[in-house]
């Protein structure tokens, strides 16, 4: 099993799992992490755009700051390992096109704003006039039925309807009071989250289309970013729902380290067996005294927030001398859940991201330069994750996909 | 009889249309959360998903955030929640007193539409029966950490000397290779580790923040659920297997937006930003207090004419019209005036009321929401039947969020799975199980029972 490094780098150049898969993907900065999830599963991936480029090659931040459609980091994150095609889905002709390519494409994602491509005749109606097989994947804000359908909706916005932002923020000041707000999740969430949702649905129906019982037949989904998002707050719901309790929001238990940096800690899965690894750890800078208190081997003690304030008061004091990195080790070593906390851009030099690989340089021809993305969300046996190319450049594979279309002499 | 089942049917929620795995067997051994999400997901879309456990060994998630435990009479568990059922019985009528196993909120919540078995795979007779399954079914997961079905002799290599093209998914924390290979891993700390934890709250010299809840809990699942149903395409393609290594911080990865490339391409490390929209302008764009205790709104203008819109709602006050606020880069540079006036507007109005008038008028607003508000307020989520209603064998009927959201017109999910109920109790299907799959006799059942196998 420990071969599946080599393997997975072997297995480059065989197939994705969905390499039979053509998806063409229309809309803006909510449909692309959807169709890059698919790309890097083996699917042949088309965004259509509108002359002028996607809604999304306007977000930044811009490859050294000059704004411009083929420089932004955003559209490089979200959009490689795709194909890229302009249309003018004004004009008729490229109407005509834009079904044309439906013909040959299994997955359609239509992230323009609810009714748009129904209003100009592409909508689900037209394209199951064309291709019965199409699985049809609407993402909307809010979905296409229910009262807050024609709601605005941003990152901003979805994470506080869904209610992420209630979570996320620092601890209250006294019971009920905060003098800081709730924050989003910076980066962009409820797309990912969305889309992580709509590509489950999208594989789903694509597999079923296979099934015997289908007749080869496509259908239609859904997806409500506002609807994935309120899924996303792990047990807050059914907490709420069994025991009537409101998540409280509040800091991470977070201890710092000599380096400035953090761990994270889940000190309430601690046991009792581990305090004594945990006092021999501590022993060497006299502080193993503060965790000899007999109460801390009684199982209900333990657990209770004064203890686990307790633990973590004297786990800083130690890491005061410590490395995130060195306290990290040590505290695993003692079976202490932890991790450090570090910014992104510091994870290719870890060392078991680069045990797994996970970082890759994809080239970016036309600057005559590499740059590094993930390269993969897990680590496969037989097809392996498809890394790049990088995001393609406004209007790049055109003349090759009509090519393409043309019937074959 | 067949009144019952008509009238169960809408009661618990079950849309119509096949579900689009059927006919998929998952032996499951995933755990808490980050794994078990995965399974739920499938079962949501029809696999059979077969849970082992084993009592001394208990999944903690189990005695978590019990139902019906003390005060149990709370006003929640007694009115409407959700969609069409007007009470909500805190015990079925006629069920065994529950254990305190089986009465856990969030297990429930997290698991429905799976089967239940017991199965003691710390013993030699336990893998045997394990073995066994795994002959019968397309998909084995766990989540372990890494080593530990290795120590049993049931790593890849030996799965697939029982059963050729079988999937196998393994969700650990850290993966089946590197140096933290061994490492304990939660939500809280996976959410660390692939860096997503750094770059939310205020800036420095300010701590960073992060989720309260589990959110590295909520999205593996996707990813690993995504992963199984493209090997699942690929077998039946190509006749082949696949061994899939998933770490729970590695989905993670993906989710820090832009911030590797902005190192890799400017050299600019991360920072954090508050609430503000740092690479799409925005101003204001922010989360300001209403009134009520903890009662927040989020406003966000893009351009000129949500501003504009913003303007109208607030009365058009006198500052608005300062050169301090006249363009959007203006607007952006004095972003700290101005979210100190906009705050001095929301601060006294109520956080719902002021969002369906600002939406009216075009501005992008939303209430922050609590997990109270969702269940109980939230009107969109209620329509779109967000929350559905299902049995549990001793807890009696709750609501349950649905864990796929998407709509599928023709196979839509349902998160009561093919068992059409909640999670199972311990040990609830060891007889479909044992007997119907297994074909064991009665006899050989409780002899394993007697031996503490099963």
């Amino acid at each position: 099993m420990a071969d599946i490094h080599a393997k997975s780098q072997a297995a480059r150049a065989t197939p994705g799992f969905f390499d039979d898969m053509r998806v063409m993907e229309v809309g803006g900065e909510s449909v692309d992490f959807c169709g890059m999830l698919l790309a890097g599963e083996g699917a042949d991936v088309i965004k259509v755009e509108p002359p002028e480029g996607s809604p999304s090659r306007r977000i930044g931040p811009f490859y050294e700051d000059r704004r411009d459609k083929d420089r932004s980091l955003f559209f490089w994150t979200y959009n490689r390992g795709k194909r890229g095609v302009t249309l003018d889905l004004d004009s008729a002709r490229d109407r005509q096109r834009y079904l044309d390519l439906v013909r040959t494409a299994d997955v359609i994602i239509d992230a323009q704003p609810a009714g748009h491509m129904n209003a100009i005749g592409l909508g689900y109606d037209a394209v199951k006039q064309v291709n019965t097989g199409t699985v049809y994947c609407s993402i909307t804000p809010f979905g296409l039925y229910g009262p807050w359908r024609d709601f605005k909706g941003s990152d901003l916005i979805h994470q506080a309807l869904g209610g992420s932002a209630y979570c996320i923020g620092y601890s209250q000041q006294s019971p009920g009071q905060w003098d800081t707000p709730p924050f989003m999740a910076q980066s962009w969430h409820s797309y990912a989250i969305a889309a992580e949702h709509a590509a489950v649905a999208i594989a789903a129906a694509f597999y079923w289309r296979h099934h015997p019982d289908s007749g080869g037949r496509g259908q239609f989904i859904d997806v409500s970013i506002h609807d994935a998002c309120a899924q996303a707050t792990e047990g807050t719901v059914p907490r709420y729902i069994y025991t009537g309790r409101n998540q409280v929001r509040s800091a991470p238990q977070q201890i710092r380290c000599a380096d400035g940096r953090f761990i994270a800690l889940v000190i309430t899965m601690l046991r009792i067996a581990n305090l004594v690894k945990l006092r021999e750890l501590l022993a060497p800078a006299g502080l193993d005294k503060e965790l000899e208190d007999p109460r801390l081997c009684q199982a209900d003690y333990i657990k209770t927030p004064e203890a686990t304030q307790r633990i973590a008061a004297t786990l800083g004091r130690w890491a005061e001398t410590k490395t995130a990195e060195e306290a990290f080790h040590a505290l695993q070593r003692c079976n202490v859940v932890c991790a450090p906390n570090r910014p992104p851009e510091e994870l290719p030099d870890d060392a078991q991201c680069r045990e797994r690989n996970n970082f890759v340089d994809i080239e970016h021809p036309e600057l005559g330069r590499h740059f590094t993305y993930v390269r993969h969300p897990s680590l496969r046996s037989e097809a392996s994750w498809r890394t790049g190319p990088r995001a393609p450049l406004l209007g790049e594979h055109d003349e090759e996909i009509w090519r393409q279309l043309q019937p074959k002499a | 009889m067949s009144k019952t089942s008509s009238e169960r049917k809408p009661a618990l929620g079950r849309e119509m249309g096949p579900l689009p795995l059927k006919g998929v067997r998952i032996t499951d051994l995933t755990w808490a959360l980050a794994s078990a999400g995965n399974s739920t997901l499938l079962a949501s879309l029809g696999a059979e998903v077969i849970r082992i456990e084993w009592p001394e060994r208990m999944d903690f998630t189990r005695l978590s955030e019990t139902a019906g435990v003390g005060i149990s009479s709370r006003e929640v568990q007694r009115t409407p929640l959700g969609p069409g059922k007007k009470e909500i019985p805190y015990q079925k009528k006629g069920a065994p007193v529950p254990s305190l196993a089986n009465r856990s909120g969030v297990f429930n919540d997290r698991n429905p539409g799976k089967y239940g078995i017991t199965l003691n795979m710390s013993l030699a007779e336990g893998r045997e029966i394990f073995k066994r399954l795994v002959s019968t079914s397309d998909v084995v997961m766990d989540g372990f950490k890494a080593p530990v079905m290795g120590k049993w002799g049931l790593g890849y290599d030996d799965l697939r000397s029982i059963k050729e093209d079988i999937i196998y998914i393994q969700m650990s924390g850290y993966g089946n290779s590197g140096p933290c290979r061994d490492y304990g891993s939660l939500g809280p700390t996976a959410q660390a580790f692939s860096g997503l934890g750094y770059l939310h709250g205020l800036p420095e010299p300010h701590e960073p923040t992060s989720w309260s809840h589990s959110y590295m809990d909520t999205t593996p699942p996707f990813y690993g659920a995504l992963a199984v149903i493209g090997a699942l395409h690929h077998r039946n393609r190509t006749g082949r297997g696949q061994y899939i290594d998933q770490a729970q911080y590695e989905p993670g990865l993906f989710l820090s937006g832009t911030a590797l490339l902005d190192f890799s391409a400017n050299g600019r490390g991360s920072t954090r930003h508050g609430n503000r929209s740092p690479h799409l302008p925005a101003a204001p764009h922010g989360i300001y207090r209403c009134a009520g205790d903890d009662a927040w709104i989020a406003i966000a203008a893009f351009n000129d004419a949500e501003w504009w819109a913003l303007c109208a709602c607030m009365e058009n006050p006198e500052w608005t019209r300062e050169a301090l606020f006249a363009t959007l880069e203006a607007r952006i540079a004095n972003q700290d005036a101005l979210d100190t006036l906009v705050e001095y507007w929301t601060i006294a109005q109520d956080r719902y009321t002021l969002m369906y008038r600002l939406q009216e008028a075009g501005v992008p607003a939303g209430a922050v929401q609590s997990p109270e508000d969702k269940v109980r307020t939230d009107p969109h989520l209620k329509v779109r039947d967000f929350f559905v209603q299902l049995d549990h064998s001793e807890l009696g009927t709750w609501p349950f969020t649905r864990h796929l959201t998407p709509k599928l017109s023709a196979t839509p999910a349902h998160p009561g799975g093919p068992t059409h109920r909640g999670a199972p109790c311990i040990g609830e299907d060891n007889r479909y199980v044992y007997e119907q799959l297994l074909g064991m006799s009665a006899e050989e059942i409780r002899a394993y029972e007697d031996g503490g196998v099963i």
